[in-house]
């Protein structure tokens, strides 16, 4: 064979290799260079992500902070636990319940604290509220937790006899009352920095308030508890208003909280 | 001269105080030497103008308390010719007058040299409020004879003890719906409760529109026993004075006082 030949298919042959690693090493940096991009892409999305969680925690803490009025979580559920232990204690010692029901009492208490804790829990996933409604809704809860609607109060129910739990109803409706009649009293003293009584005057006002105080019940609204002195002097006649009451007196109740009083 | 003095070292310092209390012994001294009158040390902070949500707070004032002794005394023309001095010049002039409070100081160098040294110190628009509320009804005292006088004061002070006991028995109601009182602890708790002069001041509608409020209320713990006490719901402890909202409803647009 020709030398020259020889050397020349040699050349060939070599520059082909060179060709097929050249390709080799740049496909394979192309490669890496893909990787490594998914590998940044992944990275930005987990700071993405974490970029999103970062005001949901912040909101989380908020909500916390402004219901339970910044004190500590722990403090707070340390509290409400007393709570529900003393009210349990109350409704042993009023009905004389026995270990059985005192127990199933407790465990009905610390369910309604379980339900405040998994609401707590809970507030990040509510990611549809805003913070105010979060806010109100725990506040809310807080507020009503061993309550009427509270699985102590349902399981209190359950377990007194019906002799048992007329006493109980009693023993609510007298601290209903107490509790009607010290916000009426007030609503009356407020009414004095706009309308003068005298002692006697003031007299009058509280005994058709007292009279008047079923027909009050479930008129007096939580939120606006200042309506409650709306509400009686006006299921008065004006000829009973008279009795107590000068015209320029009566004349500010109408004008103030409206009314039409023959 | 102090800003002047550039400190150097130790001995600057040292020099640059001892220069400041000679100064001030000066003063003092020679105030001692040649003034009879009380020593004032004037901080003027607070606003000269009356606001207009100040202003109409002392004239429902006025006009509530004067309708009140007209209902409490029978006034005779003359009296009812005082009474009407009572406007908003007369209620002006007490705020300007008054919008400083002198203080005693409680110790210094002017104490030392047996001086009465006073501060006056600007009141704070609250606190202007109850000053002028309370030379309203000394004013109107000035007018009646001492039968009158004991009246009014009279129904004053029941109109004071019915506010507290209301305000007390709303707190007592609120202890209540939390821990559960006896009989015997919801008497001691009223009176414990009504004895407090801040409790009085307290907006009580704040409480009862939100239960986990709680108002400060100090030496509980002698009425209840420690599992009540921890069952209080510690945690929101606030003050809501209620001279705040007495200002703020007499802008509202349907706030009305009686006339006469």
């Amino acid at each position: 064979m020709d030398e020259s030949l020889l050397r020349k298919a040699k050349m060939i042959f070599l520059r082909r290799c060179l060709c097929i690693f050249g390709l080799i090493g740049f496909a394979s940096s192309a490669v890496g260079q893909v990787q490594q991009n998914a590998l940044l892409f992944q990275n930005n999305g987990e700071a993405f992500a974490a970029a999103q969680e970062l005001p949901l925690a912040i909101k989380v803490e908020s909500v916390k902070k402004a219901a339970f009025y910044g004190q500590d979580e722990i403090a707070v559920y340390a509290s409400l636990e007393a709570r529900g232990k003393r009210k349990v204690e109350e409704f042993v010692n009023a009905f004389s319940l026995d270990e059985k029901q005192t127990q199933k009492l407790l465990l009905a208490a610390n369910g309604d604290l379980q339900r405040l804790r998994r609401e707590v829990d809970s507030i990040g996933d509510n990611k549809s509220k805003s913070e105010a409604e979060l806010v109100a809704s725990l506040v809310k809860t807080l507020s009503e937790i061993y309550e009427d609607n509270s699985l102590l109060s349902s399981v209190l129910s359950n377990i007194l006899s019906p002799e048992q739990r007329k006493n109980y109803d009693k023993i609510k409706q007298q601290r209903r009352l107490r509790y009607r009649t010290a916000i009426l009293q007030a609503n009356i003293s407020d009414l004095e920095k706009i309308l003068p009584l005298t002692s006697e005057q003031r007299s009058q006002f509280l005994k058709y308030a007292e009279e008047a105080i079923d027909l009050i019940d479930g008129q007096i609204d939580v939120q606006t508890p200042e309506r409650a002195v709306e509400i009686f002097p006006f299921n008065l006649s004006k000829s009973e208003l008279e009795k107590f009451l000068d015209q320029q007196q009566i004349d500010l109740l109408i004008g103030q909280f409206g009314g039409d009083r023959n | 001269m102090v800003m002047c003095c550039r400190i150097k070292n130790r001995r600057s310092v040292l020099r640059l105080l001892a220069s400041g209390v000679l100064l001030l012994n000066f003063q003092c001294l020679g105030a001692a030497q040649f003034e009879d009158q009380p020593m004032e040390l004037r901080v003027d902070r607070a606003p000269v103008k009356v606001q207009d949500s100040q202003m109409k707070y002392y004239r429902n004032y006025a006009t509530v308390e004067k309708a009140l002794v007209r209902r409490v005394c029978k006034l005779t023309a003359e009296q009812e010719q005082s009474l009407e001095t009572i406007d908003d010049r007369w209620l002006e002039t007490i705020h300007k007058e008054n919008l400083n409070e002198p203080k005693p100081l409680g110790a210094g160098l002017p104490q030392q040299l047996g001086r009465r040294a006073v501060m006056l110190r600007p009141r704070s628009v609250y606190a202007m409020l109850e000053f002028v509320a309370n030379e309203i009804e000394e004013q109107i005292k000035t007018f009646l004879d001492a039968d009158q006088s004991k009246a009014f004061q009279d129904e004053l002070a029941a109109r004071a003890e019915f506010r507290r006991q209301a305000n007390a028995a709303v707190f007592v109601a609120i202890i209540d719906q939390h821990v559960y009182l006896r009989d015997e602890q919801r008497e001691r708790l009223q009176k414990l409760i009504a004895e407090n002069p801040e409790i009085e001041k307290q907006a009580w509608k704040m409480f009862v529109s939100n239960r986990n409020w709680f108002p400060a209320i100090s030496n509980l713990e002698s009425v209840l026993d420690p599992a009540q006490i921890a069952a209080l719901p510690v945690w929101n402890k606030v003050s809501f004075p209620a001279i705040q909202f007495d200002l703020q409803s007499v802008n509202e647009r349907n706030h009305k006082t009686i006339e006469r």
